[in-house]
């Protein structure tokens, strides 16, 4: 036999789960092997001893001990995270780096609030960020300007024209990013120029988008034809090098 | 009215139900007392095993797992308190209890008494892997699977450990001085 068919064949002897006709046919080959048999004897001796030793019975305070802890678990994580920093069984020093750290935030909620309510009242755009007012018009039938502290341009919807276009244009008085999407099925880009080629300004146009970025005080227009009915919301998006300026999705629609 | 199931105690006790722990304790505080005992072979021991157990366990109460058995996530955790134990005393040389076995008794009584006595002393001079599985399986009567579950281990190497176990117990028995019987 294999060894892991003769450690089962062991410990279902010692279990007495063997049937009848194993046993005998097992029995009959135990003859033969010795050492299976010497194995099963003494694996039968050792378990007959370790069966002598009998359950002891726990200490009857044990039981009141247990419960008693329990109520004061519940408490203790009732309480946890107010008394682990504050409680009387914290370290004084602890507790005023705890104390420290609470009134240091509450200062510096304090503090970042009352600048950013200062700030917002001297800055357009966080005015029109905090008020959500549009920066263009939802429906633009006609010119939109608009004035940011760092750039200046306006948004047109040209309806009358043969072909009606959307002209975005831009002077930036500081390197700006620009962006426009759209549904190429909606929009197409037309063309594009600038005021002055010397002054640079990368230009990337996308089947769904286009993406400009403006160097300083270089008027810059691109121009979207329209050649659908109906039209999804275009997303247009200025951005510095480190933040988003305006993010607004922008609905097209002609006036009845 | 039928006992409830482990698994429904769990339940009403997370549900605030202060008596259904209670009871989960009357249920397992034996044989997890027993576990402990065998593992340390000291009664203080254990009674600090059982107790830490048991408040480790209510307080992980929320993570236990409905389909897994009550009895051998318990079971769990009172080996790793009994490990714990084990280690913080590692530095000291085990003293044996006598307290732990019943006292010698007259006649057959005391041959058995002596013999569990030996056992006991026999078992904590076994590697801690092979007197667990043996307590579980023997002291405790637990199956191969759940065996096999609570260590984490196959059940073919369960078997393969109980037998290997029972052949070091022997052994040291032998030294000990009991009486091998021939085949």
């Amino acid at each position: 036999m294999k060894k892991r068919k003769v450690i089962d064949h062991i410990e279902k002897a010692l279990d007495r789960r063997l049937s009848d006709r194993i046993k005998d046919e097992s029995s009959a080959r135990l003859q033969h092997k010795s050492n299976t048999k010497k194995v099963l004897h003494e694996q039968r001796q050792v378990s007959a001893w370790l069966d002598m030793v009998s359950e002891i019975e726990p200490p009857s305070y044990l039981r009141e001990k247990i419960l008693q802890a329990i109520p004061q678990v519940r408490q203790k994580k009732r309480e946890s995270l107010w008394t682990r920093i504050f409680g009387d069984h914290c370290r004084p020093a602890k507790q005023r780096i705890a104390y420290g750290m609470l009134m240091g935030f509450v200062l510096g909620m304090l503090i970042a609030t009352t600048m950013f309510y200062l700030a917002a009242r001297s800055n357009t755009l966080m005015e029109y960020m905090l008020t959500g007012s549009a920066l263009f018009s939802q429906q633009f039938d006609s010119i939109e300007s608009f004035e940011l502290p760092i750039v200046a341009g306006e948004l047109s919807w040209n309806i009358d024209s043969p072909n009606s276009m959307v002209r975005l244009s831009l002077r930036p008085n500081q390197p700006v990013t620009a962006s426009l999407q759209f549904n190429p099925a909606e929009f197409q880009v037309s063309h594009f120029y600038q005021e002055s080629w010397s002054g640079g300004g990368d230009v990337m146009v996308l089947p769904n988008s286009v993406r400009v970025n403006l160097p300083t005080a270089n008027r810059f227009v691109f121009v979207i034809k329209h050649q659908a009915a109906s039209y999804s919301p275009m997303v247009f998006k200025l951005m510095t090098s480190d933040s988003l300026l305006i993010s607004k999705s922008l609905i097209v629609k002609e006036e009845s | 009215m039928l006992p409830k199931r482990d698994e429904d105690l769990v339940r009403l006790c997370l549900l605030g139900e202060q008596n259904a722990y209670t009871e989960l304790v009357d249920r397992y505080q034996k044989p997890i007392y027993n576990l402990a005992l065998r593992m340390t072979n000291d009664q203080a021991d254990a009674a600090d095993v059982t107790q830490t157990t048991f408040i480790k366990a209510f307080e992980k109460l929320v993570t236990f797992k409905s389909y897994h058995h009550f009895f051998s996530w318990l079971y769990r955790i009172g080996i790793n308190e009994s490990i714990n134990c084990l280690r913080k005393r590692r530095r000291f040389v085990p003293i044996p209890d006598a307290s732990v076995s019943p006292g010698l008794q007259a006649g057959e009584g005391a041959a058995a008494a002596e013999t569990a006595q030996l056992v006991q002393l026999a078992l904590m001079h076994l590697n801690r892997e092979y007197r667990l599985i043996l307590i579980l399986r023997h002291f405790h009567g637990l199956n191969y699977d759940d065996i096999a579950h609570m260590l984490n281990l196959s059940v073919n190497l369960v078997k393969v450990r109980l037998v290997t176990a029972r052949r070091l117990l022997k052994n040291i028995l032998i030294k000990m001085g009991m009486k091998d019987e021939k085949a």
